[in-house]
């Protein structure tokens, strides 16, 4: 893979403001795009660079590969990132429960007293959601930290970091998914 | 001067050709001056064709093709019916393909195009719901490439809804939402606008929702009524009261109730009342799509500047407050519902033709594009909502030593289980003999500007490049079992941490596993040695995969559990059966 920092011109940092990648990648598609006499396949790769700094995940995987760092990716997960997957395996197995009740009901009381747990399934998703974005957010606020010292000492640390981030954000993904099953469950979608 | 591109809306019901003159879209008109063309096409057995407002004028007395879209690029087992086994669509001129069908109305575009512009055209920019997929457009292109004119860009319906809205508003910073409900299909997206680049962020839809669905909703109440049943009716009587069901449909847009009438069958009052709760499941599913799509992009209705709606079913007054309350604003009604998608297209023809040149387009892919993996899971390669063009690389490698050949099945949807998603279909990829894991072959996913999908692979030792075929989607079962699939994700090996798919197999291994071991017991032996150890290596492998935690191995293990185990299971209920039949013991 290129180097995504260099594509996009960014300073090889780890801890970089989201609004500053968006107007680079905007920039950079404006002006290579196929449409505006652009190259197609640099336009591509500007598109997947653009992608990677703006996940926090991969961002972090980047820089590992970028300074030639050795990237395990089946290694240890962090402890903090592990103790939330059986709370998400949790909402998102009763949501799932729900939703199949919900396609079975045949009478319209049967569904409304199905529906009285909607509330308690959203609160749930939004607490296991809130607690993964809080921390992602911690998670970051250390990337900083990786810039000062140097990527090559923390290597260990970073995949770890990285391996975490990349589960959180699929998990995210996946309750995001479930809310929108749970108005497709109400609204018969 | 450069060469002209005109901009096609080809929807389901009707049809338009536009094209910029001076930095500014505008509409084509045929001979007799209308600017919309009905989606209709008849053929006579002599291969005479008509097409448009003279084809409708036949209908009720021959057979007239519409709504030929919703069958575009679509297999016979989810036509409804519509399509023949092979794909293609009974007519008095002999069996035709939709996009044959569709071709006549491009080219009696085209010719209203040249007519009015008094030049030759040979390049088009053609309209597809944001919403359909690689097949659906590929088929839409052909339909051009059938009429004579090259599909220089295959653009969505909303976008080029956003464009038109968007022209006079290039200095705005701002994201709408652009709600587009047609004849027959229904699209949402949301795009951000800056600085002359068009962003689409989300977009979602259905491709079999729209105003004919209401039509045949009212024409089905009003059957009812009359004890009559729809569907029974021959397909001329059909077409009719379902051209009532419409004309009711048009009244109530105006007026609190209307007279469903249809000559000596009788009448049906239809009120808005009762409109409204045929309306309800539409509405609901459209409601669906759109919270899918806000919640995509990450955004509530307050932070959009406008929601646009443009759409012949935008004029319905229910659509319009639904769509007012799911948004919390009133939407933006400055888009003529039926002109402003052609116009759109005439934008971006102008985009690609160089005459237009302070606006640039981003538009996603609105499916997720995948893999089979192991287990029967999805591996997302390309994700929705990814700006296009794109690509995505993914490395294979051979399960077993000596291992030639793979299968590899390219999914279109949003379902982790494969099955659940749509299936473009599969190609092979060859592998020189070498020990497992050791032969490595490079597969390029690569989705177009027009939203189509190709496939390369790499040789990774010349480094040289094949495009590859996707072969149709006749699946054969029982090869998808033998060939097992493994590939080496460029990214995380995610499905191991599938919490969703975890939880599922697991369930069902505590299921399994203490049934195994009661059936053993009591049936244990009617069974050969060997099929008990297959039955306990099987056994053993999900309690290891629990163990360990392994997502893609349990689901696979247990799968493999619930086969292994199918004649314990038949010997059991065979004994039960037995025991029911026969007398008392003795």
């Amino acid at each position: 893979m290129t180097d995504p920092f260099v594509l996009l011109g960014i300073p090889r940092k780890l801890g970089l403001e989201a609004s500053e990648i968006d107007r680079l990648v905007r920039k950079a598609s404006q002006q290579h795009h196929p449409d505006a006499g652009g190259d197609e396949e640099l336009f591509k790769k500007i598109r997947l660079a653009g992608e990677v700094l703006k996940s926090p995940a991969k961002r972090i995987r980047a820089a590992i590969e970028c300074e030639g760092l050795e990237f395990d990716k089946r290694g240890e997960i962090p402890e903090e990132v592990m103790e939330n997957f059986s709370p998400v395996a949790t909402v998102l197995q009763n949501v799932d429960g729900f939703v199949s009740e919900r396609s079975k009901a045949v009478s319209e009381l049967g569904k409304a007293v199905l529906d009285t747990k909607v509330p308690g399934l959203k609160s749930d998703l939004e607490r296991v959601i809130g607690n993964l974005n809080e921390l992602e957010s911690r998670m970051i606020a250390d990337f900083a930290s990786f810039d000062e010292r140097g990527w090559a000492k923390c290597g260990t640390e970073m995949s770890g970091i990285a391996r975490g981030l990349a589960f959180m954000t699929k998990w995210t993904a996946q309750l995001k998914d479930a809310n929108g099953k749970l108005f497709e469950a109400l609204l018969g979608g | 001067m450069s060469e002209v591109i005109i901009g096609i809306d080809l929807g389901t019901t009707q049809s338009a050709v536009a094209v910029v003159d001076s930095g500014f879209p505008i509409l084509l008109a045929d001979k007799q001056g209308n600017t919309l063309t009905s989606s209709a096409v008849w053929y006579s057995d002599t291969g005479e064709v008509k097409v448009g407002q003279e084809a409708l004028r036949r209908s009720g007395l021959e057979k007239v093709h519409t709504s030929v879209k919703s069958v575009m690029g679509r297999r016979a087992d989810e036509s409804g019916g519509r399509l023949e086994a092979d794909g293609r669509i009974k007519t008095t001129a002999g069996l035709k393909l939709p996009e044959e069908i569709s071709a006549e109305i491009l080219a009696e575009l085209k010719r209203v195009a040249e007519h009015r512009l008094e030049a030759t055209v040979s390049k088009a920019v053609v309209t597809v719901p944001a919403y359909f997929h690689d097949r659906q457009r590929a088929a839409t292109k052909k339909a051009g490439e059938l009429a004579g004119l090259e599909v220089v860009r295959i653009l969505s319906e909303p976008t080029a809804a956003a464009l038109s809205y968007g022209l006079d508003r290039l200095n705005d910073s701002s994201r709408v939402a652009v709600f587009d409900l047609g004849g027959g299909t229904f699209d949402v997206s949301v795009l951000e606008m800056r600085e002359g680049v068009f962003e689409v962020s989300a977009t979602s839809g259905d491709t079999d929702l729209g105003g004919d669905n209401f039509d045949e909703a009212v024409a089905c109440f009003a059957a009812a009524r009359l004890e009559r049943d729809l569907e029974g009716l021959d397909s001329m009587e059909r077409v009719q009261w379902i051209a009532e069901g419409r004309r009711v449909k048009h009244v109530l847009s105006e007026a609190d109730e209307a007279t469903f009438r249809i000559p000596f069958s009788g009448e049906v009052a239809v009120s808005r009342e009762i409109f409204l709760g045929l309306m309800k499941p539409f509405l609901d599913r459209m409601e669906s799509c759109c919270r899918r799509a806000m919640l995509d992009a990450g955004l509530s209705g307050e932070e959009l500047a406008a929601v646009v709606m443009v759409g012949g079913s935008s004029r319905i007054p229910l659509v319009k407050e639904r769509v007012a309350r799911i948004f919390g604003q009133e939407p933006d009604l400055s888009q003529h519902p039926d002109e402003a998608i052609a116009r759109g297209a005439a934008i971006q023809a102008g985009i690609l033709a160089g005459t237009v040149r302070e606006v640039l387009l981003l538009d996603v892919t609105p499916l997720s594009l995948g893999i089979e993996t192991m287990g029967g899971l999805m591996n997302v390669l390309i994700s929705r909502n990814t700006t296009i063009p794109c690509k995505a690389g993914e490395m294979f490698t051979n399960a077993v030593e000596g291992q030639k050949l793979m299968k590899v099945s390219v999914l279109q949807g949003e379902r982790e289980l494969a099955k659940d998603n749509w299936e473009l279909g599969s190609f092979e990829v060859q592998f020189e003999p070498n020990r497992r894991g050791q032969a490595r072959v490079g597969v390029e996913f690569r989705i177009d500007a027009d939203g189509i999908l190709s496939v390369l692979v790499r040789d990774v030792a010349t480094g040289e490049d094949t495009v590859i075929e996707i072969g149709s989607s006749a699946v054969d079962v029982q090869e998808a079992k033998i060939e097992q699939m493994v590939s080496e994700s460029v990214e995380f090996a995610i499905e191991d941490m599938n919490a969703r798919v975890f939880e599922e197999a697991r369930l069902k291994a505590e299921e399994l596993l203490p049934a195994v071991g009661i059936a053993l017991e009591k049936a244990g032996g009617f069974l050969s040695e060997e099929e008990i150890t297959v039955i306990q290596d099987a056994r053993n492998r999900v309690e290891k995969a629990i163990g360990e935690g392994l997502v893609a191995e349990l689901k696979a293990s247990v799968d493999q559990l619930d086969e292994v185990t199918e004649s314990l299971a038949a010997v059991l209920v065979q004994k039960a059966t037995d025991a029911l039949f026969s007398g008392p013991q003795d």
